[in-house]
């Protein structure tokens, strides 16, 4: 071996165990800090809720507005026939409606509208710092917009998934086809340690 | 015989509206005080392109709109003219195109007339089904 090539073997031992601490330290990161998203908003009968509420519950989380005519009820059927899917295993889901419209949506108006879907959707409104703070957390903008009539909301509608820990864990699509999301979410629930 | 070659041009120019048919219409019910909800139909056009100008309802007011992904957000903007192609079909389904219904309650199991205006067609008016706030097709 001469000395060149012992400096070559000794840079690529360091490069390896740099990765390697990369990797530890990645790694330790993910497991000390969980993507926690926390929230305060109000329950339809004005209780306080927050994310710790929720624990023990999977839970999926949609943004919304009851006088939304076409995306809303889509998605809230949609959520509703993937419980429908699952089977047993639902009872493990908490399907939520946060509205970013607290002017209208009061609480029961919430609870009227949401009684339509299944009957165990629970439905949060809050002061509209809340509402932003929790739309902020969860990726999610909306937006008012004037109509003739009055107003309507933009909005992101993706349906977000928090673990029973309260870890926020991804978004799918809101026109996603029960069957496959009741499977996608079913592998996951699988995986999640017990 | 030119006489009824001709008569029978005008026959077909008369009956060109025939070309065009609404079909499985229906709208969501509105919850509570409620006034706002969406339509719904298939447009089957089995002549050359038309366009779809507006819908009116027979309570209220509908505009035809579009759901669109934009910037993250989903918006609803109307639909200025709606192309409805050559020997196909234009269909108004959740989370596309849709009939939005404001200013009227909508009560499940009765039902609504729905006039479409089209730029060739001209008008055509259908019932459309009070179909729950869930429903996701044609009742």
């Amino acid at each position: 071996m001469t000395k060149s090539d012992s400096w070559k073997g000794l840079v690529v031992a360091l490069i390896f165990a740099a990765a390697g601490l990369v990797t530890y330290i990645g790694t330790r990161d993910l497991q000390e800090r969980p993507d926690r998203r926390d929230f305060e908003l109000q329950s339809v009968d004005g209780r306080k809720v927050t994310l710790e509420t929720f624990k023990g519950k999977w839970v999926l989380m949609f943004f919304g507005f009851t006088s939304c005519p076409d995306i809303c009820p889509t998605t809230l059927t949609n959520m509703a026939s993937t419980l429908d899917a699952m089977g047993e295993v639902a009872r493990n889901v908490q399907p939520v409606f946060i509205t970013i419209d607290p002017e209208r949506d009061t609480g029961p108006v919430l609870k009227d509208y949401l009684a339509n879907f299944g009957g165990h959707v629970v439905g949060l409104t809050g002061t509209a710092k809340q509402i932003a703070q929790a739309a902020a957390r969860y990726q999610t903008f909306y937006s008012k917009r004037a109509t003739d009539d009055g107003y309507t909301m933009d909005h992101s509608t993706a349906v977000e998934l928090i673990s029973p820990e309260g870890v926020y864990l991804r978004a799918f699509r809101p026109d996603e086809d029960p069957d496959d999301f009741a499977k996608e979410l079913l592998t996951i629930m699988k995986k999640a340690p017990t | 015989m030119r006489g009824l070659i001709f008569a029978s041009f005008l026959l077909v120019a008369g009956t060109a509206h025939a070309e065009v048919a609404v079909t499985d219409a229906w709208v969501r019910e509105t919850i509570g005080a409620g006034r706002t909800s969406a339509g719904y139909a298939r447009i089957v056009n089995t002549g050359p392109a038309d366009r779809l100008l507006g819908v009116g309802i027979s309570t209220g007011t509908a505009e035809v709109h579009e759901s669109r992904e934009q910037n993250g957000m989903m918006r609803m903007l109307p639909v200025k003219a709606l192309e409805i192609p050559a020997m196909g079909e234009a269909v108004l389904k959740p989370g596309g195109y849709h009939i939005m219904i404001m200013n009227t309650g909508l009560k499940r199991g009765e039902s609504v007339e729905l006039t479409f205006t089209f730029e060739k067609a001209g008008r055509i008016t259908v019932p459309a089904k009070i179909a729950p706030i869930t429903a996701t097709a044609a009742p």
